[in-house]
């Protein structure tokens, strides 16, 4: 299946989060970034300890037509060793 | 009075049910009946059905023939799905994991299978995900076998010597020098602490053959290799958790991970699932549900789990899993 220049693709979004994960990620809280899924469309997953007002409010809906969603990880990431 | 939102195919199957219903539910395990695909052989045909929901599935000659569920109903194809118990609000009166027993795969085992605890000498413990050789040549006689887990379990973040033991069960449930060595460091991949990018935190010890058995424990063996996507459905077994299923969330993720003592380290490439491990549980293979190997688990939270991508870990470890 072709898909037309300005329909976001899967190869697409890997572009697009390289090109934003250097400021995302500076933005306390923020963990990860990863592609997502939402209503069958891939989408910029946001991983952040803890989705307050004063970090979410901060954080764009969309980027360059894919949108942004919010998973919170409660916590830091963490290695799974036995602790 | 809702209205009638189903039409065709869907409605004939509709009608079926509300006429058959009392009679279906009365027979022994049915738990439900609705309007689904009939899913053969774990793949869905598309053909429409009328699903009955059990408890549990049983051998038809145990049931007698008014609780066996007719190959069809008012010409319908029926499908049987195994559900188990259907409560409201979650699983019935949970057993804590304190009722579980202590650590069932923190034991001691000859050969260790994947699941079990194990861990360098000097760290805690992590998990063993399988049993693995080298990529070249191939093919030929291997010249040796290994284990496979991460850097942080089998060379403590990379503290560690080539030729370190590798201790079955781990340190931290009981593994001891020498009586419980079970591999010797190989080789791992160093990880890297700067903000630059990691893509696996994965090492391989070296083990006598007759030690170190490919299944993993619950799962089976590994039959290739495979790369997930969004919403697909993974599977582990671990030290902590045991036997755990996820779904995962994102793909191709760049992550900050804890490595403790303040050092951070930024993964790329990595596979996010819901949550399905605890600490114990890093090196754990994450499998499909056809066992096919997609990630190696080695770090999370409260709400979600990080694995690499398995094939970054075959390709710079340069080993096979299969």
């Amino acid at each position: 299946m072709s898909h037309t220049p300005t329909e976001p693709t899967a190869e697409g979004i890997l572009a697009v989060q390289l090109k934003h994960q250097g400021w995302l990620m500076q933005l306390p809280g923020v963990v990860g970034i990863g592609t997502g899924q939402h209503q069958g469309k891939p989408c910029l997953l946001l991983l952040v300890t803890h989705a307050t007002a004063a970090l979410t409010e901060q954080l764009p809906s969309t980027l360059d037509g894919y949108e942004v969603r919010v998973q919170e990880t409660g916590g830091p990431v963490v290695i799974q060793g036995t602790r | 009075m809702l209205q009638q939102q189903l039409t065709g195919d869907s409605l004939a199957v509709a009608n079926a049910i509300d006429k058959q219903q009392s009679q279906l539910l009365a027979r022994a395990n049915v738990q439900g009946v609705g309007i689904g695909h009939k899913i053969k052989g774990g793949v869905d045909t598309g053909t429409l059905s009328l699903t009955v929901f059990v408890s549990h599935k049983v051998d038809p000659g145990l049931l007698s023939d008014g609780d066996k569920i007719p190959k069809q109903v008012d010409k319908i194809p029926t499908d049987v799905i195994e559900t188990g118990m259907i409560f409201a609000g979650g699983t019935p009166q949970a057993i804590t994991p304190e009722e579980l027993g202590v650590q069932t795969l923190a034991t001691r085992v000859r050969p260790v299978e994947g699941g079990y605890s194990v861990g360098h000498f000097k760290i805690t413990a992590g998990t063993m995900a399988t049993a693995v050789f080298d990529a070249t040549p191939y093919p030929a006689i291997p010249r040796a076998y290994y284990m496979l887990s991460n850097n942080h379990v089998l060379a403590n973040s990379n503290d560690a010597r080539l030729g370190d033991a590798i201790l079955q069960p781990g340190p931290h449930d009981g593994g001891t020098f020498p009586n419980d060595v079970v591999a010797r460091l190989a080789r791992f991949v160093p990880i890297r602490f700067d903000g630059s990018c990691n893509f696996v935190d994965a090492a391989i010890a070296e083990g006598p053959f007759h030690w170190l058995d490919r299944e993993i424990y619950w799962i089976g063996y590994v039959q290739g290799v495979a790369t997930v996507d969004v919403d697909q459905i993974v599977q582990k077994t671990g030290r902590t958790t045991n036997y755990t299923t996820g779904r995962v969330i994102a793909i191709n993720a760049t992550v900050n991970v804890n490595y403790g003592g303040g050092k951070v380290a930024t993964m790329c490439r990595q596979l996010v699932t819901t949550n399905m491990s605890a600490g114990g549980d890093s090196g754990s293979l994450l499998c499909d549900m056809n066992r096919n190997a997609v990630g190696l688990l080695f770090a999370g939270s409260s709400a979600v789990t990080i694995h690499n991508d398995i094939r970054f870990v075959q390709a710079l470890l340069g080993i096979r899993l299969v």
